[in-house]
């Protein structure tokens, strides 16, 4: 087992796609550890991916680049704009708020940071906005994609761990908004003493919140219908997925008419790539975790955990501070895959709701995206930016305590995640 | 330890077929002085029911359980076990089990390239709705999730409902939300998913009576030394004698908790039931062996 | 991957119909997968109709669905690797002297390689099963979906060294790139 996470802590900095890194050092276990063919690795490749739920994930990606580039983002950032505007460090504000909106349709962090990125940070730099401050904002503003549903991570935290899309989903929401409202309040406070660029704002104006807000009103169907679809009955999440597509689309080309049929296909192009990028990650990490399972780590975990203590509170701070460490250097999906099937019987063992602790997860994995050296969201928005990843990393303090701060309020608070699904799930 | 059998399942542990499989681990140690022993890995930690068996086949796993349904696939012959109605009680499928076709089932394995150990129950399956069903005519047009076996979704088909594959995980949150209106399992998967919360009325028809084979690769198995070969054969076996009784013990106590947390329980009659599912057993039996398979079922005398 | 006017003349001559060929090839993959995509969605979009409108749930969607899935993920591994969407981090390597830097894109590569290979020869055995088994729902070989597997290992093979070898063959022009990417 040392075998496995040594030779892949030693591959994920050579420069080796993670996908590979993962794989090889799976690989490098069975060989030295068991004598099974080597087929087995093909059967995991297969399996990780022959799976139904899954397909929610291209859905999700096709419906994040399609409201990226047919005009649903750009619709969103103007109405965060006429909403918060007119706040100091409002560009921060907007960022945010856009983010939260976005998150609801998108299911992973990536297309939302680019597109806020893209249209933000070109004025964050022309106002005289620390652009590395801005880009780490941005990063979080991205990452809430993963805690607001739909998200991508949820779905594999479900999926792995036999619990309901729909019910993961909902305990999100609580979790997404306190988020938002956490990054709000804390960059407002540092903008507020941060010098004279954040004091630059628009004077708030009705008329133009309301011309924004109905221009954003057909988009803002979006996510009503993926999870009132989901928790009224009338589909699945995967189904949902799907109906996203087709109606982003729908809103694209017939509504705002930013797309056409045409140029649907590079977008499809698009969707395959990312989504196929991701979806292999799951084959290579379950071979990792059947390299973990077969030599007997959940029951020796078990066994730790259960001599170290036997308070549901103390497991959940060790699984948090193990999540936060997991999540600076890892991709989040991966480490699902490989973590929460182990975990997830522990704490159930400590009476933990399996919704509450799923949720959690998901909200620890997208600080994750965040935090360096490995962040996918820190990464894009550092581009998007044009600034080095170190450079950004140095002011990654500022979105990063108002999510340690929620992600404590989760983990310790239940009905933070657990009011809502209990409406609709028991 | 000489020999250690590493086995897999998709059940959660301490449900009823790893109890049998940890029955047999007490049975194989006795019978062998502890020379041979199993490892059990429950929960579906090495991989779903379909990439279990293809573990056994390449060699990557020792030992598999899977529902019947699963097996099926690729122990053709195994699909007359899939069929309803066959064994309307536990006491019935053990008379089955313990004359020649037992022997039949071996042999179909063997084809297979396959060693046949045990044959578990998984429990005889019900259906529960959200609205009584009292007769046959309750189910018509009824959304009710079923595995995505074809020879299930014909069954419900011929009951007149409107069967709807969905994956398992998705179920408590189907049910709840009304995607489906009820769906088929035995009181323990209905117990322990909770499932009642949902949907609070459970009908006795038992339509399947399902059974869960555990088996190995056979070059694997003939590698094995004689003397552990018999004890593995002999604690297969007398472990799924207990696991069957264990089965059909606990379920009227269950039934009592069920009705105790508010649970209605109804008994349609099956016979309407049993016609409508006997136009399937022609359409599905495809092959001689199956036939053949099927007659030595149905040629047990009932006692 | 134009013509490089640094190379022999003979390698030029085996370069440009490689060239062609790869161009080809990806167009290929690429159409399959736009094409596995739409039919993922439009199978899925027909099961929810299908309850809905028609009453019942048509045979199959959800099962054809997921073999497109397969092989989409699988060829899809490769044009990822092409689109550079696979993330590794090499912070801390390219901070290393140059010759390090070569060991490890050598090793990686190599490691790389031998794991896909793996995968590529394992899934023989896969097929060997998919002869005979059929699928539950449909009964269809799984031979089809188990088929992604070699065919996605070998595309995601060449375009993993077409990603590679150049850096790892000509390692002063890698930095130079490097250096006016950053
Ligand atoms: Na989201
Ligand atoms: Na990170």
């Amino acid at each position: 087992m040392n075998i496995a996470f040594g030779g892949f802590a030693f591959l994920i900095f050579s420069g080796l796609p993670i996908v590979l890194a993962l794989g090889v050092s799976a690989l490098i276990a069975i060989v030295a550890l068991t004598d099974v063919p080597l087929s087995i690795v093909a059967q995991r490749v297969y399996g990780g991916v022959n799976s139904f739920p899954l397909m929610a994930i291209p859905f999700f990606v096709a419906a994040g680049i399609i409201m990226e580039t047919g005009g649903i983002a750009r619709r969103f950032v103007a109405l965060a704009s006429a909403l918060v505007g007119w706040i100091s460090g409002s560009l921060y504000m907007v960022a945010i708020t856009a983010g939260t909106g976005l998150a609801a349709i998108s299911g992973s962090g990536s297309a939302d940071t680019a597109a806020i990125g893209s249209m933000l940070i070109p004025d964050m730099r022309k106002r005289g906005y620390d652009v590395d401050m801005a880009a780490a904002v941005i990063a979080a503003s991205g990452a809430m994609a993963s805690i607001v549903p739909p998200s991508i991570v949820m779905v594999i935290i479900a999926i792995t761990t036999n619990q309901s899309i729909g019910a993961m989903f909902l305990g999100g929401i609580i979790p997404g908004l306190l988020l938002s409202v956490g990054l709000l309040f804390g960059t407002y406070l540092y903008a507020r003493r941060g010098g004279m660029a954040y004091k630059d704002v628009q004077p708030f104006s009705g008329a133009r919140l309301w011309a924004a807000l109905v221009d954003a009103l057909p988009a803002m169907l979006v996510p009503l219908i993926i999870v009132g679809g989901i928790v009224g009955g009338v589909f699945t999440a995967t189904e949902a997925a799907c109906v996203a597509v087709f109606v982003t689309a729908a809103i694209s080309i017939w509504i705002y008419r930013e797309l056409t049929i045409p140029r649907l296909w590079p977008i499809i192009l698009k969707t395959v790539s990312l989504a196929a990028a991701v979806l292999i990650i799951v084959s290579t990490a379950s071979i990792f975790s059947w390299i973990i399972a077969s030599q007997g780590a959940p029951r020796a975990l078990d066994d730790f955990l259960r001599g170290v203590t036997s308070n549901p509170l103390v497991f959940l701070l060790l699984v948090n501070l193990l999540l936060l460490f997991v999540g600076m250097f890892m991709e989040s999906i991966s480490a699902i895959l490989i973590i929460m099937p182990v975990l997830m019987p522990i704490a159930i063992g400590y009476d933990i709701d399996p919704i509450h602790f799923g949720v959690m997860a998901a909200l620890n994995l997208s600080v994750g995206l965040v935090t360096p050296p490995y962040g996918i969201c820190l990464y894009i928005a550092s581009m998007v930016a044009g600034r080095r990843i170190e450079q950004v990393s140095s002011r990654v303090w500022l979105p990063l305590i108002p999510m340690v701060i929620v992600l404590g309020l989760t983990a310790f608070a239940s009905p933070v995640t657990l009011w809502l699904p209990s409406f609709f799930y028991d | 330890q000489d020999y250690t059998l590493r086995i897999a399942h998709t059940n959660a542990a301490d449900e009823v077929q790893d109890k049998g499989l940890q029955k047999m681990r007490e049975l194989l140690e006795a019978k062998t002085d502890g020379r041979a022993t199993i490892e059990i890995f429950p929960n579906g930690q090495l991989g779903d029911e379909a990439q279990l068996v293809e573990q056994v086949m390449l060699g990557s796993l020792d030992v598999a359980m899977t529902a019947n349904s699963t097996i099926s696939n690729y122990i053709t012959d195994y699909r007359v076990f899939d069929l309803p109605f066959l064994f309307p009680t536990i006491a019935k499928l053990n008379t089955v089990l313990d004359g020649p076709v037992y022997g039949m089932l071996e042999d179909s394995a063997n084809d297979t390239g396959l060693e046949l150990i045990a044959v578990y129950s998984s429990g005889i399956r019900h259906i529960m709705t959200k609205e009584e069903i009292n007769s046959i005519d309750d189910l018509k047009n009824v959304k009710i999730r079923t595995m995505q076996n074809p020879i299930h979704v014909d069954a419900f088909t011929a009951f007149g409902a409107n069967p709807t594959p969905l994956a398992y995980s998705e179920l408590y949150g189907a049910l709840q939300s009304g995607v489906v209106d009820g769906a088929e399992g035995a009181a323990t998967n209905y117990t322990g998913q909770k499932l009642y919360e949902v949907a609070p009325d459970f009908a006795m028809v038992g339509w399947l009576n399902m059974t869960a084979p555990v088996f190995m690769q056979k070059a694997a198995f003939d590698m094995l030394p004689e003397d552990i070969q018999t004890a593995v054969l002999e604690s297969g076996r007398e472990s799924a004698d207990w696991q069957r009784q264990y089965v059909d013990d606990q379920e009227k106590p269950l039934l009592d908790a069920l009705v105790e947390k508010g649970v209605t329980i109804t008994q349609p009659d099956p016979a309407p039931f049993q016609e409508a599912a006997v136009p399937l057993y022609n359409a599905m039996l495809e092959t001689e062996t199956q036939q053949a398979l099927f007659d030595a079922v149905m040629e047990t005398p009932t006692n | 991957m134009t013509r490089s006017p640094d190379l022999p003349p003979w390698l030029n001559s085996v370069a440009r119909p490689a060239t062609l060929a790869l161009t080809g090839l990806r167009k290929l993959v690429d159409l399959m997968a736009g094409l596995l995509f739409i039919y993922m969605a439009l199978a899925i979009m027909a099961q929810i109709l299908g309850r809905y409108v028609f009453g019942y749930s048509i045979a199959g969607t959800d099962e054809t669905a997921v073999f497109a899935q397969v092989w989409l993920v699988l060829l899809g591994a490769g044009i990822a690797m092409r689109n550079r969407q696979h993330v590794g981090v090499d912070v801390l390597i390219r901070r290393t002297p140059e010759r390090v830097q070569q060991l490890a894109r050598l090793a990686s590569y190599a490691l790389g390689m031998w794991f896909l290979y793996v995968v590529f020869v394992g899934s023989f055995a896969l097929l060997g099963i998919g002869m005979m088994v059929q699928s539950p729902a449909l009964r269809l070989p799984m031979a089809i979906p188990y088929a992604a597997l070699p065919v996605g290992m070998a595309y995601f093979m060449l375009e993993f060294s077409v990603a590679s070898l150049p850096d790892i063959l000509r390692p002063a022009q890698a930095r130079a790139n490097a250096a006016a990417l950053t």
